[in-house]
């Protein structure tokens, strides 16, 4: 009763009492909160293509299960360090209006710009069945401890009886000042839940606060966000992660800023890249000189490659992409020819004498010969048809995200066009036709590059993707006297869409 | 999105149909070798020795040189084959200073006989303008430790010799006026013949061989060098100026251009005109038949054009292209003219 009379007194007399949020508290959180992690490393250097790659691709499957072993732990950390957290600040004293056993709840806190530094949840009740769960809540919060804001967790017993039912009741004062309702519903198959209504229900004891519930086998992770209290939204994003993650009995209330993520279920980019392609020429059984006049004769241009990719994400981080590509290499030609005659067509007017005062003009029409050499310049090209398919490691916030890309280039065809010297140091044409020395296929190569990627819009992104491009096959069949192939660098520039929206 | 989706697929769609398209482009950047003979278009008023003309001549020097020894003290026949006699008389012979020279000397004999014969040695038949039919010429050096020597006044040599057509009665000693002795320079434009003071005609001959009747020259020479039988053609028919007209690459620098009549065994050097940019000669009778030849030489690389002219009249331009030839080649149509 003392207690009761007590809490009573404190309860009237801070009653509508708010207090300021202390300055530099959410600068301090939000941080914290845009803390990501940074991965990986990625060289400066792009050297042996194979090596890079052999190692991006381990780096990032080995980053993927390690995701995916976070995510599956990232429940129970949270709940082992928000409940350290709350043990300081919430005395566990009833579980009166709990109607179910074994509940459990898990609430995170992120930065809270209207936050009250109080917390007074009046008579939640958060409902799940079947394959719906409706929370309906009152929640009045003001706090007046300090608060790090970013998660707090409270775990429950995951079984037993009644008696372990658990609420958590912050030990300073309570009000409920306004209340605030939210109805979520996830499509659960696989749960057969009763529908369980939770009141927290104040007026059984007023003095403490519980903030859930819930389901031995519905762990209930809850996200609330700073902007306002607009669980609509919440549970919104409940209903998208809970679909799409399929994880049982888990409700992930991710940050309310999700509204300008990107979609998980598709996506395709739209590209375009100027290329530059450094060429490989290894001797077989051509003479050195051979090969130094062609090496001087051939100059590799800015050349492009455009296509198109569709993106399958496989959770925030990770994306599969695969699609489709156009290239074309670019190269100069030049090979001088000595002794070449010129001709050109002149027309004289000359005065000539026949005889003595007998004079005539006549209009000569000839050809003026002029020797000299020739640069004979051609622009070759080579042009292939190639499937990439990459897995992709993408973070950062949602304006701006940063990833790196790995994976491989099935060439479909390739084919070219222009003039190369043989070994006579004669310039012969090439094209789709006749070509003798280059293959039509020129195999598999490995691709990996590292991306930048800006919102636009909800549904449209900006990326910039400087790549490399190494081609493990020569592009010159077994009869040509040398070897020959091309690595490509370049930046692609496109548009990223969310698909399904 | 979906008509940004739709644009960019379209703009794939539209580069991708324009990549079957032959888009690869073919430049020559042609640059003239600066300094070539070839390249040289420019013509000149004064031939000079160090022309290309006149590494040409020397280049068509061909002729065949008959050699010998002959005690200067002592009269010889100088036979060469059936067809050259030279009957040389002892003490006939001085040297610059006018001193009977004896003892050793050595004879270099010449012979032009077909028309280019005449080219070879760029020795036209022309008198100054007067245009010569030619019974052969001969080039005769004597020359003692590599002095040459010449005849005494009075003395002579007798050269007889079988011609290659049928002798003619009315053929006169003529004797070569040279500016550049030869064989200092076979290039000599301003040599010709002159008649020799004798102006009696040459003496023809006749002989029955096993192969037939031979015929030939019995000519006098008070002189030594060029010697030759010609004869004044025919001086009233009318007559006029030829032009040969050459592409631009072939100058009074580096061409020889030559009008050889059909009719008559007479070479006519028709030399570069500056202000026509041209080759001329005058005095050519109307109606005439004639070959215009012209030799070019480019470095080391010799032309060759010619071109034939039926009936010389009313046009008088002849316009020609040279061609490339070998040396072998040159000499092969000269020695066919």
């Amino acid at each position: 009763m003392i207690n009761n009379q007590f809490d009573k007194f404190f309860r009237e007399q801070l009653k509508d009492h708010s207090a300021p949020v202390p300055e530099g508290l959410w600068e301090k959180i939000m941080p914290k909160d845009k803390k990501r992690p940074t991965a990986f490393y990625l060289p400066k250097k792009i050297g042996l293509g194979v090596l890079i790659a052999s190692l991006i691709i381990a780096g990032l499957y080995g980053g993927f299960k390690y995701e995916q072993a976070t995510n599956n732990n990232l429940v129970n950390t949270n709940i082992d360090n928000n409940s350290k957290l709350v043990d300081q600040n919430i005395k566990n004293t009833n579980a009166e209006g709990i109607s179910t056993e074994n509940t459990t709840i898990i609430s995170s806190v992120k930065k809270e710009n209207n936050f009250t530094n109080s917390i007074v949840a009046n008579s939640p009740t958060i409902a799940v069945q079947k394959q719906t769960i409706i929370s309906k809540s009152s929640i009045e919060y003001n706090l007046t401890n300090k608060i790090k804001a970013d998660n707090y967790s409270y775990s429950l017993p995951a079984k037993g009886s009644s008696k372990n039912q658990t609420k958590f009741l912050t030990e300073n004062s309570i009000n409920n000042q306004k209340s605030s309702s939210a109805t979520t519903h996830l499509d659960n198959k696989d749960e057969k839940e009763t529908l369980s209504t939770l009141p927290l229900n104040e007026s059984a004891d007023e003095n403490y606060t519980a903030f859930t519930k819930i389901n031995p086998s519905l762990p209930i992770l809850l996200n609330i966000s700073e902007t306002n209290n607009n669980f609509s939204l919440v549970n919104k994003t409940l209903l998208y992660n809970a679909h799409d993650k399929k994880i049982q009995g888990i409700i992930i209330c991710p940050n309310i800023k999700s509204r300008s993520s990107f979609n998980t279920d598709w996506g395709i980019e739209l590209y375009a890249s100027p290329d530059y392609a450094l060429k490989y020429v290894s001797n077989i059984s051509a003479p050195q000189q051979y090969l130094d006049k062609k090496d001087s004769s051939e100059q590799m241009q800015i050349s492009y490659t455009a296509g198109f990719r569709l993106i399958k994400p496989l959770n925030n981080n990770f994306l599969l992409k695969a699609g489709f590509q156009y290239s074309q290499l670019n190269q100069k030609f030049s090979y001088r020819n000595e002794n070449e005659i010129k001709t050109t067509t002149v027309i004289t007017t000359r005065i000539i004498i026949r005889s003595a005062g007998d004079t005539i003009l006549v209009r000569d029409t000839s050809v003026l010969q002029q020797i000299g050499y020739n640069i004979k310049t051609v622009h070759n090209q080579f042009r292939s048809i190639d499937i990439p398919v990459t897995l992709g490691y993408q973070f950062g916030n949602d304006d701006l995200k940063f990833g790196i890309n790995a994976g491989v280039v099935f060439n479909l065809s390739s084919w070219y066009q222009g003039e190369i010297l043989d070994t006579t140091y004669a310039s012969v044409p090439m094209n789709k036709v006749s070509n003798a020395l280059y293959k039509t296929n020129i195999g598999m190569g490995l691709y990996t590059s590292i991306s930048l990627i800006k919102r636009i819009n909800d549904n449209t992104h900006l990326f910039f993707e400087p790549y490399f491009r190494y081609n493990l096959s020569n592009m010159t069949n077994s009869v040509s006297p040398y070897n020959q192939r091309f690595h490509i660098g370049g930046l692609s520039v496109g548009l990223r869409f969310n698909l399904n929206r | 999105m979906n008509k940004n989706i739709l644009l960019f697929f379209a703009t794939i769609l539209l580069f991708m149909s324009a990549c079957t398209k032959e888009l690869s482009t073919t430049t020559n950047t042609f640059t003239p070798y600066q300094g070539n003979a070839f390249n040289d278009t420019t013509w000149i008023k004064n031939i000079t020795g160090i022309s290309p003309i006149t590494s040409l001549a020397d280049t068509l020097a061909q002729n065949t040189l008959f050699t010998d020894s002959i005690d200067l003290w002592k009269d010889k026949a100088i036979v060469f084959g059936d067809a050259l006699q030279v009957d040389f008389k002892g003490g006939s012979c001085a040297n610059n200073a006018g001193a009977p020279q004896d003892g050793k000397a050595r004879i270099d004999i010449i012979r032009l006989q077909k028309k280019g014969d005449f080219i070879k040695a760029y020795r036209p038949n022309t008198n100054f303008t007067l245009l010569l039919e030619t019974g052969s010429a001969f080039f005769i050096r004597i020359s003692k430790n590599g002095s040459e020597l010449a005849l005494v006044p009075g003395a002579s040599i007798k050269i007889k010799y079988t011609d290659i057509e049928e002798a003619e009665n009315n053929m006169q000693v003529f004797y070569g006026k040279e500016s550049l002795p030869f064989p200092t320079s076979t290039f000599d434009p301003a040599n010709t013949w002159v008649r020799s003071l004798d102006t009696s005609w040459i003496k023809t001959w006749s002989t029955q061989t096993n192969s037939g009747i031979k015929k030939g020259y019995e000519l006098e020479a008070k002189s030594l060098r060029w010697i030759s039988a010609h004869r004044a053609l025919d001086p009233n028919p009318a007559k006029t100026n030829i032009y040969a007209i050459l592409p631009p690459n072939f100058t009074n620098k580096n061409t020889e251009v030559f009008a050889v009549f059909d009719h008559n065994r007479t070479v006519v050097d028709m030399h570069g005109d500056f202000a026509s940019r041209s080759f001329t000669t005058s005095n050519i009778p109307l109606k005439t038949k004639l070959l215009l030849v012209s030799i070019s030489k480019f470095g080391s690389d010799l032309y060759l054009g010619t071109k034939l002219v039926n009936d010389v009249g009313t046009v008088v331009n002849y316009s020609f292209t040279p061609e490339k030839k070998t040396l072998a080649q040159i000499l092969a149509f000269l020695n066919s003219l």
